[in-house]
């Protein structure tokens, strides 16, 4: 009984601070920061504007493909109407490694679980270059991992994995990286 | 009771006065940015539940660097009570952490390992992990702890029996300037720290830190000692007395890394005064003074390389050393202990990926406890002198392999064993098997079954813990995960395990059957709200009396954040309920409910962190079981106050 009185004075206390705080959001930052997957976003364009692909001008369009957090599918929304090279980027989710053949770039966002780790083997033996921001993924075949380093991202390459699937990165790019 | 209401009310009102809608997402067209200056850019951190980067199929739990600032956490007990199923228990001179109905008083980690950056922080006298102002490092220098219950012996060997910690440290690269802070809080508590940590373009990265803390101590209420009648009177019953547990601490860290090489770390040296402190076996003289110090330190160096693109390595040559110390003087006798530990050990560890559909983790460990020594005298009016000790070594040589093998693409089964032999206590062996099968992108099913161990350390033989031809105690565990993510916002996690300790060593029991169930939930909004939910439910059966000393029946944990104030705050209401259980004399301790605000801003002052803590709002009495067999628990109804004022200079 003692028991049930201190959870109910405990659990009025939550409500009531739940109840006065009636949500919000607004600028916590200073106004130069920009949300963590719009900056993403904006990586993944200039990887793809600084890589070479086999065969790249033959394709029509540049199909950019994600799996993981949402997180990244409403940021990479943001790039729908834009074009790499003069190819206009096809965003796709995909969540089976057969479906990696049709993509040029691949991000996979935020997940280390079984579907990730397959689709990102069965992507390292095609031409495509692969993008992921979970740490447990960074050493399993990825060829960019981006990272927080303090306020800002960073991004790391491994260009062996990059040359054997065929991908021509530049110079600017993998001097940029860590 | 008013008041309490009162202040309860003020706090919420605090926290949540100042919310208001906010705006909505800037839609920047990011293409129109370089990529030099995307890299000049600073990030808004999405909200996001944190996802575990452990390799372990158990459900594991996980606490962030910005979990530490929105609960105002202080120590690393702080931290682990946190968290699903564990729970901390703090006697006059250390914290004890319980999980998995193991949490018998004064048996230090209980049964749970800790894993520094990879590298194993328990001392190799008493096995002991240390959690409290005497933990190895400052709060602030934690990027993230995991929690991963179940054996770990088939990674570890020795002590990762009913789970690890996992503590990741902070890079150079995320401090990226000097942080100087000083806290003040209740009880003339107050530390400074000042830290540095830089990343370098030539691959550098350095992390130093230095911080202290003090404090003036605790005074307690003692309840009335049943059955217990000195000749003079019992006059401490339902009095406060203290202070108690006055503590001092000086801790530093260093982290650095060029190329492939890197090197941590950290020393702490922590005291702690019991200058009124009962002597309850002898009641008439309450004249007491018990001082301790412990000394801890240790220094890791590794390397990594890869040798083409199947194999990559990780070798890690390591030393630490403890120092332990405590006198208690009264007017009858004088009681002096001391003890050393130093060790030494290398790790070398490859993983492979010859082949299409496996992963292969292999390496050899050898570890040189080269000495674990501890020494006590006693001199007493009645006694001549009494002295006693032992001096202790041993070797421990290790091997172990792991083979993940992806069945198909939604099912991975692994399979590990390690081999430990030790010069002292014979062999073990710790074989593991995990199935892992993701049916949809949403839902992870988990089955492992695997086997731990523990040798006996030098103090338990000294002790007489435990009959002279037990080497080591062991654990089988069964445990089942199933994780089910709804969207990015939601995910529940129920767990299901069951653990049958053999050849316990401790004096309450020899064997433990626990089946546990678990249940989390963790929700965030668009908002920026952060919810976390657990309950923990174990049944135990012991084959020595009928329930397990001090192991609640239920746990529950409840972690809530929001911004308030137009964003200018965040603030943070944390809920901590442990069931009843039971102090060692088979008597039932109450439960409690334990209640903790924080209320922070990182935009009041640029480049300033403020965050107030008040922690046990309601002034519950929480009551610590002790190892003591007249004081069968430490009662503490103290509401106390913590001022964190943190500034960065880039």
């Amino acid at each position: 009984m003692k028991t049930l009185a201190k959870l109910l004075q405990v659990l009025v206390t939550v409500a009531v601070s739940l109840v006065l705080c009636t949500g919000a959001s607004s600028d916590l930052w200073s106004r130069d920061a920009l949300p963590e997957y719009v900056i993403k976003a904006g990586y993944l364009y200039h990887f793809g504007q600084l890589t070479e692909w086999p065969q790249q001008t033959e394709a029509t369009e540049f199909t950019l493909c994600y799996y993981g957090s949402e997180l990244a599918g409403k940021a990479l929304a943001g790039l729908v109407h834009k074009k790499i090279n003069g190819q206009p980027i096809n965003v796709r989710y995909i969540d089976d490694a057969a479906s990696a053949k049709a993509c040029r770039m691949l991000f996979i966002a935020e997940t280390d679980d079984l579907r990730s780790k397959s689709i990102l083997r069965e992507s390292a033996r095609l031409p495509v270059l692969t993008v992921t921001d979970s740490p447990a993924l960074a050493d399993q075949g990825a060829v960019i991992f981006l990272r927080p380093e303090g306020q800002k991202l960073v991004f790391e390459i491994d260009n062996e994995l990059a040359k054997q699937a065929q991908l021509t990165i530049s110079s600017r790019l993998l001097r940029l990286g860590k | 009771m008013k008041h309490k209401f009162a202040l309860c009310v003020c706090l919420s009102a605090l926290i949540s006065a100042g919310s208001v809608q906010g705006a909505a997402e800037s839609s920047i067209d990011v293409t129109a940015l370089s990529i030099e200056q995307l890299l000049n850019t600073d990030f808004i951190p999405a909200s996001r539940i944190a996802q575990q980067i452990s390799d372990a199929p158990s459900a594991v739990s996980v606490v962030t660097a910005n979990d530490i600032k929105n609960y105002g956490y202080r120590t690393l007990a702080d931290v682990l009570n946190s968290m699903r199923g564990l729970y901390v228990t703090r006697s006059f001179d250390y914290e004890y952490l319980g999980g998995r109905s193991f949490g018998v008083p004064g048996d230090y980690a209980g049964r749970i390992m800790l894993v520094i950056d990879g590298v194993v922080a328990n001392e190799n006298v008493y096995d002991q992990v240390f959690l409290g102002e005497d933990a190895y490092l400052d709060i602030d220098m934690i990027d993230r702890v995991e929690f991963v219950p179940g054996p770990g012996s088939t990674t570890y060997g020795n002590s990762a029996f009913l789970g690890s910690v996992h503590v990741t440290t902070k890079s150079g690269g995320d401090l990226n300037g000097v942080e100087v802070e000083a806290d003040f809080g209740s009880h003339s508590s107050q530390r400074k720290r000042i830290s540095y940590g830089k990343q370098f373009d030539n691959d550098v990265e350095v992390l130093l830190s230095a911080s202290r803390y003090e404090d003036d101590g605790v005074h307690v209420l003692f309840p009335a000692l049943d059955g217990w009648e000195p000749a003079s009177g019992d006059p401490y019953s339902n009095q406060t007395v203290g202070p108690f547990k006055k503590n001092k601490n000086d801790r530093l860290f260093l982290k650095g890394r060029y190329g492939n090489w890197s090197i941590e770390a950290a020393s702490v040296s922590r005291d702690v005064d019991n200058s009124t402190f009962l002597t309850f076996l002898e009641p008439a003289d309450f004249e007491n003074n018990s001082k301790i110090r412990d000394r801890n330190s240790f220094v890791t160096l590794s390397y990594h390389s890869d040798f083409g693109a199947a194999l990559k390595s990780s070798t890690q040559l390591y030393a630490g050393q403890y120092q332990y110390d405590s006198s208690e003087v009264t007017s009858a006798d004088f009681l002096e202990q001391h003890s050393t530990g130093r060790w030494l050990g290398v790790d070398a560890k490859f993983i492979g990926t010859w082949f299409e559909q496996h992963r292969i983790l292999f390496g050899a460990e050898y570890r040189n406890n080269y000495q674990q020594d501890f020494s006590e005298t006693l001199t007493a009016d009645y006694y001549e002198g009494y002295v006693d000790g032992f001096n202790s070594r041993r070797e421990i040589y290790s091997v172990y392999l792991q083979d993940e093998y992806r069945v198909a693409p939604q099912f991975t089964v692994t399979t590990g064993v390690r081999y430990d032999d030790s010069s002292k206590n014979g062999d073990a062996l710790s074989p593991r098997i995990a199935f892992i099968y993701q049916p949809f992108s949403q839902t992870t099913l988990k089955l492992s079954y695997g086997k731990a161990f523990r040798y006996v350390n030098p103090w338990e033989v000294y002790s007489g813990f435990t009959p002279e031809e037990y080497d080591k105690e062991q654990v089988t565990t069964s445990e089942v995960v199933w994780q089910q993510k709804i969207a990015t916002h939601l995910q529940l996690t129920a767990a299901y395990f069951r653990n049958d300790i053999d050849d316990a060593i401790n004096f309450f029991f020899n064997e433990q059957k626990t089946n546990g169930h678990e249940l989390g939930v963790d929700y965030l909004t668009e908002k920026g709200w952060s919810a976390r939910f657990s309950i923990a439910h174990q049944d135990t059966r012991v084959d020595l009396g009928d329930d397990p000393i001090n192991a609640p029946h239920f746990l529950g944990k409840l972690n809530l954040s929001t911004p308030t104030y137009g964003n200018t705050f965040i603030g943070g209401v944390e809920v901590q309920y442990l069931g009843q259980r039971m102090s060692t004399d088979t008597t039932e301790v109450d439960s409690e409910i334990i209640t903790n605000l924080t209320l922070r801003s990182e935009t009041l002052i640029p480049n300033a962190r403020i965050s107030l803590t008040v922690r046990n709002v309601f002034a519950e009495t929480r009551e610590d079981v002790l190892n003591d067999w007249v004081l069968l628990s430490l009662p503490d109804n103290d509401r106390s106050v913590w001022l964190q004022l943190e500034y960065k200079l880039q």
